[in-house]
C-alpha cells in the first residue's frame, strides 16, 4: 500500500476516532449524572478519569508495542475493541448502579469514583493507546508535524461530533443510538484497516453484532431505578426528565433526582404564601421554576401577572403536559434563561421566587449571587420581595449548613435591607425592603387565604426557638458573599455533599497528588511544556463556559459553540505548530508560552470592568488565542521530546493528563475556592513554571 | 492475521463467558433486593476516638461490664459494644476512658424546641400541649433516611450545643410552660443518664416525659426509664430483619421486645411506622405487624403510618403516594387496632381520632390545631366508652 495512501485512511480514522469518542463521552457524562449525582465535583471526576486514564493509555502505548507491534490488523481491533466497549458500557451503567446501590439510595463520592474508574478507564485507557499506535502507522518516523496532524485530525471529529451532539442527537435520539450511531461512523473509518483474512473479518463482525446485541439487552433487562413505572422518559439539553408515576402520584425526575412530587403541597405553600404575606398587594408574580400546586397557590391573589420562567423548555412541557402543573388563567410560561430574561425586561413584580434546587454546578449558581439579586430587586414594585428555599435545617445545622446558611444570608443582605428566615420543609429566606411582620396565619386569615398545610402547621414548625437558632447561626463573622465571579455556594454545597456521606476528598487527593508529582518530576521539557498546554486548553474551557454562562446566561447551543470554539482554536494552533522545524521548537514554545501568560494576566485584569458587550468579546477572543497559543504549543513539544514512539506517546499522555488536572483543580478548587480571576491567573502561574521548565533545559 | 479455528473458538468462549457474566449480572441487578440485603449498615466503634479525659459533660455511665484488662462492654443498647482504653461507641457519646465507660452528653443538647405533642407524634397523650423537646448529637442507627443526620451522626464534641443541665432543662420547660419533656431527634437512649435524671426531676415537678426512640435501648435501662417516663413514640422502623440491617443498621426483634416491656410497665404508649416506597409498603409485613401488635400489644396502641419524602442519603426516590398510606391505615383498622393514623400527608381524616366504640369523630388535627375535641376525661363524648391515652 502506497504511504500517502496509508496516512490519509491513517487521518480519516482519526477523524471518526475523535468524533465516536467525542461522542461516547457526552452520552456517558450524561448516564452517569442520571445514575449517580450531578453535582460539580462528579462531573469534573468523570472528566479527571476519562483523561488520565487516556494518558496512562498513551504512556503505557510504547511498552505493549514491545508485544504487538502497531500493525494496520492491529489497528482494526484495536478500532473494533473501541467501537464495542461504548456499548456495553452504555448497557452496564444502566445495570450495575443499582447494584452498587441500594435502591434510591445516593451514592457517595467513592462509590461513585468506584463505579467511574470501572466503567469507563478500560475505554480510555484503549483511546490511549490507540493514537500513538495510529501515530505509528501515520509515518515511520515520529515527528512533532506527523504527531499535529494526527491530533488536528482527531480534534476536527470532536469539534463537529459536538456540535452535532449539542445541536442535534441530543434531542433526537437515545444514548444507545447515539453511541451505536458514532460507533458506526468509526468502524467504517476502520475498515480500509480490516484484516485481508475471510474468517478474521467475519469474527470481527460476529464480535461487534454480539456486542450491540448484548448492550441491547442489558438496557433492556436493567431494572427501573424507581420504584414506581417509568410514564415518560426524555432528554433535554439539561439532563434526563422521567416522570415516575405510583399509585395517584406523579414525581418528575431530572437526572435521577426528585424535583417535582406531585401530592405536597406544603412547599408550594411556603414558598408562595410566606413571600405574599409580607407583600401588600401581591398581584405580580414571577417563579423561576415551579414546584407542585404553585401556581393553584399563587392564583389565590388573583394576580394581575403571573410568570413562570423555566430555562429547560423540556421541563416545563412535561410539567404542563401531564397536568402536574395546572396552568391557571394568565399562567405565562417562559422558556428563557432568567438572568436575560430578567435584563431584558422592563417588568415590575410584587415578588420574585425561585421555586428549585440549591446550586449543585455553576450553571446553577448564577440565580443566587449578589449580582443577580441586584437584578432581581431592580425588577421588584415598592415594597417587593424575593424568596427561594433551602434544605438542610430540620433541628439543627452542622458546620457546612451553617457556612452555607451564613453565606446565602450575607449575600441576601448586601443587596435586601432586611431578611427573613422561615424554617419549614424548607427554610424559605426572604428579602425585602421593610422589615417583615411573622404573624403570618394572621395575615393570611384577614385576606381569606385558606391553606391545607401552611396555617395549620405552622404553630409546630416557625417556633420562636427555631427562628432565633437561625437568626444566631448566620451570625458568622466575615460570611463568605456568593458572587458572580466568585461562586462560594459551588464550594459550599459539596462540603455538605461530602458531610452527608461522611467523607473527605481526601484520600481521592492522595494518589492524584503523587500522580502528578511523579508526572513533573519524569517530564522531559516538552512533556512538561505539554502537561502545561493541556493544562492550560481545559482550563481555558472551563473558565470560559463559567464565565460566558454568568454574563449571557445558560444557553446550552452558545457553549456548545463556545467549546467548538476552544476546540477551533487548538486545531487552528496545531496547524500552525505542525510547520515548526525541530531547531525552532524551543523559540516558537517560549513564545508561546509568554504569550499565554499575558493574556491570561490581562484577561484576568480585564474582569469585571468593562461593559456586557466587551466582556463578550474579551472571552470569546481569549478562548481562541488561548487555546490557539497551547494548539501551537503540541508539534514543538513533540520535537522537544526525546525521539521515538516513546516521545510522541509520552507527549500525548502528558497533554491528557495536563487536561485532567486542569478540570481539578480549576472546577473544583480555584473556581468555587478563589473566584474567576484567580482561575485565569493560574493559568499564567502554571506556564510561567512551563517556561521555566524550557528555558532551564537549555 | 488470520483467525484460525483455535483463535475463534478462543474469541467465542470469550464472548459467551462474557454473555454468561453479562446474564448474571443482569440478574442481579433484577434481584438487586435481595442483593443489597445482605448489606448491613450498623456500623462500628471508632478505634482510639475517646477523649483523653472526661469533660464537663462527660457522666459515669450507668450500664456497663468491667472485663479483664481495661476493656469494658457497654450494657445500654443492643449493639453491646466492646470497647478498648480509648474507643468510642457506635453511637459516638459512650467512651472508654481509662477503664471507665462514659456517657460525653450529659448537659450539652445541641437541639431545643418547644414543639406541640402531636409533632412527635403522640396523638393519645394530652392532645394540645407542647413539649420541651431536646437532643445531644450521636445515634445507635444510621438510618438511610435520618432527618436529623447532621446531629445523629455526630460526635457530641463535633456539633455546637448549650450548657443545660437537668435542673435547667426542667426550669427551661416550665418557663416555656410544656407540659413534658420530650427526648427526640437524636436517639435518647444513648443519652441515657441524661434523660433519666432530667426525666426524674420533671417528674417531681409535676411535667411529663417523653420517650421518643428506635426502641434498641436494652431491658434493664429500659424498665428503669420507665420509672420516669409517661409516654414513648417507638420508631418500629420495618417488619423485617434484613430491611431494618440494611436501611437502618439495627434489628426488629429488640424493638419488639421493648414494645413489649414498655407497655408491660404501664407507660403510654404509640408506635410509628414510616412507609417507604419499595422498603417498608408491602402490605404482607403490614399484616404481620398489625397480627404482632394485637396479639402483644393489644388493640388500643395507636399506630402511626407516616409518608416518606426523599432525604439523606436515601434522596433519589419517591415520596410514598397519600394512597399507599391511607390504605396501610384501613388495613390495620380492618385487622383490629383501633386507633391508626396517617401523618405527613396535610390535612386528612386520616389524622383524626374516631371512636372505636360507636365511631364518632372526637379529635379533629387540622396540622397543630385541634379544632374539635370531644374525649372528655379520656371517655367518648358519645357512648362513654373509655379512650386508651393519657388526657389529663
Ligand atoms: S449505647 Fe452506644 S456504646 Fe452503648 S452499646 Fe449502644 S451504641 Fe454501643
Amino acid at each position: 500500500m502506497p504511504r500517502a495512501d496509508e496516512a490519509l485512511r491513517v487521518k480519516r480514522l482519526l477523524f471518526a476516532a475523535g468524533a465516536a469518542t467525542v461522542l461516547v463521552q457526552l452520552v456517558m457524562v450524561r448516564e452517569l449524572l442520571v445514575r449517580f449525582s450531578g453535582n460539580e465535583f462528579v462531573i469534573a471526576v468523570i472528566f479527571f478519569i476519562w483523561l488520565v486514564s487516556g494518558a496512562i493509555g498513551a504512556f503505557a502505548a510504547p511498552r505493549l508495542g514491545r508485544f504487538f507491534s502497531a500493525t494496520g490488523e492491529r489497528l482494526w481491533w484495536l478500532a473494533l475493541l473501541l467501537v464495542i466497549l461504548p456499548q456495553l458500557m452504555v448497557g452496564a451503567v444502566a445495570i450495575l448502579a443499582p447494584i452498587l446501590t441500594l435502591p434510591g439510595v445516593s451514592a457517595g463520592f467513592y462509590p461513585t469514583l468506584f463505579f467511574v474508574i470501572l466503567l469507563i478507564s478500560p475505554y480510555c485507557f484503549a483511546i490511549g493507546v490507540f493514537f500513538p499506535w495510529a501515530l505509528a502507522r501515520y509515518a515511520p518516523r515520529v515527528s512533532g508535524r506527523g504527531a499535529a496532524r494526527i491530533y488536528l485530525a482527531d480534534t476536527g471529529g470532536g469539534v463537529i461530533a459536538s456540535l452535532l451532539f449539542v445541536l442535534l442527537l441530543v434531542r433526537f435520539f437515545s444514548s444507545f443510538t447515539v453511541v451505536v450511531g458514532g460507533g458506526f461512523v468509526f468502524f467504517l473509518a476502520a475498515l480500509p484497516f480490516m484484516p485481508q483474512h475471510r474468517r478474521a473479518r467475519a469474527a470481527g463482525l460476529f464480535f461487534l453484532c454480539l456486542a450491540i446485541a448484548a448492550a441491547a439487552l442489558l438496557r433492556f433487562f436493567a431494572p427501573s431505578p424507581y420504584n414506581g413505572r417509568i410514564v415518560s422518559a426524555r432528554d433535554s439539553r439539561f439532563g434526563r426528565i422521567e416522570v415516575v408515576k405510583k399509585a395517584e402520584q406523579s414525581t418528575v425526575m431530572t437526572n435521577g433526582r426528585p424535583v417535582f412530587i406531585s401530592q405536597t403541597p406544603a412547599l408550594a405553600e411556603e414558598l408562595v404564601h410566606y413571600p405574599a404575606s409580607l407583600v401588600a398587594s401581591p398581584r405580580r408574580m414571577l417563579f423561576i421554576g415551579a414546584v407542585a400546586g404553585i401556581f393553584v397557590e399563587a392564583a389565590k391573589y388573583r394576580p394581575r401577572t403571573l410568570d413562570y420562567l423555566e430555562i429547560d423548555p423540556d421541563l416545563s412541557r412535561v410539567l404542563l403536559a401531564g397536568g402536574l402543573v395546572v396552568p391557571v388563567s394568565g399562567l405565562r410560561v417562559i422558556n428563557r434563561d432568567p438572568r436575560l430574561f430578567l435584563a431584558g425586561s422592563g417588568d415590575k413584580y410584587d415578588m420574585i421566587v425561585i421555586a428549585r434546587g440549591e446550586p449543585e454546578t455553576f450553571g446553577d449558581n448564577r440565580l443566587f449571587t449578589r449580582e443577580f439579586m441586584a437584578l432581581v430587586r431592580a425588577h421588584l414594585a415598592p415594597g417587593g420581595v424575593f424568596a427561594f428555599g433551602v434544605d438542610g435545617f430540620e433541628n439543627y445545622l452542622g458546620p457546612a449548613s451553617r457556612q452555607r446558611f451564613a453565606c446565602y444570608y450575607a449575600t441576601m443582605r448586601s443587596v435586601f435591607p432586611e431578611v427573613a428566615m422561615i424554617p419549614g420543609r424548607k427554610t424559605i429566606f426572604i428579602g425585602s425592603s421593610r422589615r417583615p411582620r411573622l404573624d403570618i396565619p394572621g395575615i393570611l386569615r384577614s385576606r381569606g387565604i385558606v391553606t391545607s398545610y401552611l396555617a395549620p402547621f405552622f404553630r409546630g414548625e416557625v417556633t420562636p426557638e427555631r427562628l432565633r437558632y437561625l437568626e444566631d447561626a448566620v451570625r458568622v463573622r466575615n460570611a463568605s458573599l456568593n458572587l458572580d465571579l466568585h461562586p462560594a455556594i459551588v464550594r459550599m454545597v459539596l462540603d455538605h455533599w461530602f458531610e452527608r456521606f461522611a467523607g473527605s476528598p481526601f484520600w481521592f487527593a492522595v494518589p492524584v497528588c503523587v500522580f502528578f508529582l511523579l508526572l513533573l518530576l519524569r517530564a522531559s521539557p516538552g512533556e512538561y511544556t505539554l502537561l502545561t498546554a493541556g493544562f492550560t486548553s481545559m482550563a481555558v474551557e472551563t473558565v470560559a463556559v463559567f464565565a460566558f454562562a454568568v454574563f449571557h446566561g445558560y444557553i446550552f447551543e452558545q457553549i456548545g459553540i463556545l467549546i467548538s470554539l476552544a476546540l477551533a482554536g487548538i486545531f487552528v494552533g496545531l496547524r500552525f505548530g505542525a510547520g515548526v522545524r525541530d531547531k525552532e521548537s524551543r523559540g516558537v514554545i517560549l513564545a508561546a508560552d509568554a504569550a499565554i501568560i499575558v493574556l491570561a494576566l490581562l484577561w484576568a485584569v480585564s474582569l469585571g470592568r468593562f461593559n456586557d458587550g466587551i466582556t463578550t468579546v474579551i472571552i470569546l477572543f481569549m478562548t481562541f488565542t488561548l487555546s490557539l497559543a497551547s494548539g501551537l504549543q503540541f508539534g514543538p513539544a513533540i520535537n522537544l521530546s526525546p525521539d521515538g514512539p516513546n516521545g510522541a506517546a509520552g507527549a500525548f499522555g502528558a497533554d491528557l493528563a495536563g487536561a485532567g488536572a486542569g478540570v481539578l483543580l480549576i472546577a473544583l478548587v480555584i473556581l468555587p475556592g478563589y473566584g474567576l480571576a484567580a482561575a485565569v491567573a493560574s493559568i499564567a502561574i502554571i506556564k510561567a513554571t512551563g517556561m521555566v521548565r524550557v528555558f532551564s533545559a537549555g | 492475521m488470520a483467525v484460525d479455528r483455535r483463535r475463534f473458538i478462543k474469541g467465542s468462549a470469550l464472548i459467551v463467558s462474557s454473555l454468561a457474566l453479562g446474564g448474571g449480572v443482569i440478574w442481579l441487578g433484577n434481584n438487586r433486593g435481595r442483593f443489597s440485603r445482605l448489606s448491613d449498615i450498623t456500623g462500628h466503634v471508632f478505634r482510639g476516638q475517646a477523649p483523653d479525659t472526661p469533660g464537663p459533660f462527660a457522666r459515669e455511665a450507668m450500664f456497663y461490664e468491667k472485663t479483664p484488662g481495661a476493656t469494658v462492654v457497654c450494657a445500654h443498647c443492643r449493639h453491646a459494644c466492646r470497647l478498648a482504653a480509648g474507643d468510642m461507641g457506635l453511637c459516638r457519646n459512650r467512651a472508654n476512658i481509662g477503664g471507665v465507660l462514659y456517657s460525653l452528653a450529659y448537659g450539652n443538647p445541641c437541639s431545643f424546641n418547644l414543639d406541640p405533642v402531636e409533632k412527635k407524634p403522640l396523638f393519645h397523650y394530652r392532645p394540645g400541649t407542647s413539649a420541651f423537646s431536646i437532643a445531644t448529637a450521636g445515634c445507635n442507627f444510621r438510618c438511610l433516611n435520618c432527618q436529623n443526620w447532621e446531629i445523629s451522626q455526630k460526635r457530641p464534641d463535633e456539633v455546637r450545643h448549650r450548657e443545660m443541665f437537668p435542673a435547667a432543662v426542667v426550669e427551661e420547660a416550665r418557663k416555656r410552660g410544656a407540659a413534658s419533656i420530650a427526648y427526640t431527634y437524636s436517639e435518647p437512649a444513648t443519652f441515657y443518664e441524661y434523660m433519666l435524671d432530667t426525666a426524674a426531676l420533671a417528674k417531681e415537678r409535676g411535667i411529663g416525659g417523653l420517650f421518643i426512640s428506635n426502641g434498641y435501648l436494652n431491658p434493664e435501662p429500659l424498665v428503669g426509664l420507665c420509672r420516669v417516663i409517661t409516654a414513648a413514640n417507638i420508631n418500629l422502623k420495618a417488619f423485617d430483619e434484613t430491611t431494618y440491617r440494611s436501611l437502618d443498621g439495627g434489628g426488629l426483634a429488640p424493638v419488639l421486645e421493648t414494645l413489649r416491656i414498655i407497655h408491660r410497665e404501664g407507660v403510654h404508649l404509640e408506635v410509628t411506622s414510616l412507609v417507604i416506597p419499595g422498603y417498608t409498603d408491602k402490605v404482607e409485613d403490614l399484616k404481620r405487624m398489625c397480627a404482632w401488635i394485637l396479639a402483644n400489644l393489644g388493640p388500643d396502641v395507636p399506630l402511626h403510618f407516616l409518608r416518606f419524602f426523599p432525604r439523606y442519603r436515601l434522596d433519589r426516590l419517591e415520596a410514598t403516594p397519600v394512597s399507599t398510606i391511607e390504605s396501610f391505615r384501613e388495613i390495620a383498622m380492618a385487622q383490629g387496632i383501633h386507633y391508626a393514623y396517617v401523618g405527613n400527608a396535610g390535612i386528612t381524616p386520616g389524622a383524626d381520632t374516631f371512636c372505636h366504640n360507636c365511631g364518632k369523630l372526637l379529635i379533629e388535627r387540622r396540622g397543630y390545631l385541634l379544632p374539635v375535641m370531644d374525649v372528655i376525661a379520656g371517655h367518648c363524648k358519645y357512648c362513654r366508652a373509655v379512650i386508651p391515652g393519657l388526657w389529663g
